[in-house]
């Protein structure tokens, strides 16, 4: 069961769940919505493409609506603020909602957000009333720039999207989840269940997961083990962390019973 | 632009651009009356999750039946899909 103590204030609204999900890569739309619901995910992205005269993609809105989800349009395909600006534009009138995944990414090989081009369309989309998450490298000045500007949330990567290589910006994380006065949601990368709940014990607010649980073997399975991960992680956060140490120390007392009878 | 002509003339014809591709159009069609004469969207109800612009400006589907096109329209539509 969700905390319900412990709602993710995102936007303007309070979100039980932490676990933000994709729908891209699954195999079957059948698929990702059952695997969505073992998620128990509440928002959940989706992109946007030009459609193509006499083929129709799967219809994922209608279906994705009606199961109550509420949808995070992304802006992936842009690669400079003005393209990225008319997606959130388009996003916006076919989806409804003023909710933005800004990703700004002219890279198609590593697909690195670029910084400058993000910040630009940020500033301009938060000035037009979106609610914008601006999915961004891990680093700290430009996540304090977005936040400045108005961002709702920053989304620092773990790693190139898709990869699964997990947290590779860790120490980045960090610094970012210390300095933020807006959500941090860990975004890319994320390839284990392990690696989100990394996140979480870290103190992010929440996660955005689409490959790892996509492309797993069994994405409803997977979805589960996300949840469960994602759950486990924010509660060990909540919980305090114990600290680390370099010594081992002791859990038992390290009383001389044993040499007691020889003494004696 | 709209002279009572009797006969149709080159005047009456309009060249849209539709998803990058030319079509001779009656002039006046609006844009929802283009869409449904292209296949694009089908008549009535709208399908929701798509968007449309015209000319780089996006154009709610509320106004699509009273926008009229002219020569020169660039027409795109965009549509959900998944993505992460």
């Amino acid at each position: 069961m969700h905390d319900v103590n412990d709602p993710l204030h995102l936007g303007n609204r309070s979100w039980q769940s932490r676990l933000l999900t994709g729908t891209g890569k699954f195999g079957h739309p059948d698929t990702m919505l059952a695997a969505l619901e073992a998620a128990d995910t509440e928002l959940v992205t989706l992109a946007l493409r030009r459609v193509e005269t006499g083929t129709r993609d799967d219809n994922l809105f209608g279906p994705l609506q009606q199961a109550g989800y509420r949808l995070l349009p992304n802006t992936s395909g842009a690669r400079t603020a003005e393209e990225a600006v008319f997606a959130a534009q388009l996003a916006r009138e076919a989806m409804g909602t003023p909710w933005l995944k800004l990703e700004i990414h002219p890279d198609p090989r590593y697909l690195m957000p670029d910084p400058i081009e993000t910040l630009k369309a940020a500033e301009q989309l938060v000035q037009e009333g979106f609610t914008v998450l601006p999915y961004v490298h891990a680093d700290p000045v430009l996540c304090k720039r977005l936040e400045e500007v108005g961002c709702a949330a920053v989304m620092p990567l773990g790693a190139p999207i898709g990869s699964n290589l997990g947290l590779e910006t860790r120490t980045f994380l960090h610094i970012i989840i210390e300095q933020a006065q807006v959500p941090v949601i860990v975004d890319a990368g994320i390839g284990r269940p392990s690696d989100a709940m990394a996140a979480m014990e870290m103190g992010a607010d929440a996660v955005l997961v689409n490959t790892a649980i996509a492309t797993a073997r069994d994405p409803v399975a997977m979805a589960r083990a996300f949840r469960d991960a994602v759950r486990a992680g924010r509660a060990a956060y909540l919980a305090g962390l114990a600290a680390a140490s370099p010594q081992a120390v002791a859990s038992s007392p390290l009383t001389d019973f044993l040499d007691a009878g020889a003494n004696g | 632009m709209s002279t009572a002509r009797q006969t149709h003339t080159e005047q009456d014809i309009i060249k849209v651009s539709v998803q990058g591709a030319r079509h001779r159009l009656p002039a006046g069609q609006t844009l929802s009356d283009a869409l449904t004469e292209l296949g694009l969207i089908g008549t009535g109800s709208q399908s929701g999750g798509v968007a449309l612009a015209v000319n780089q400006e996006v154009v709610p589907a509320s106004e699509w039946p009273q926008r009229t096109l002219v020569d020169g329209d660039q027409i795109q539509l965009f549509q959900a899909i998944a993505g992460g």
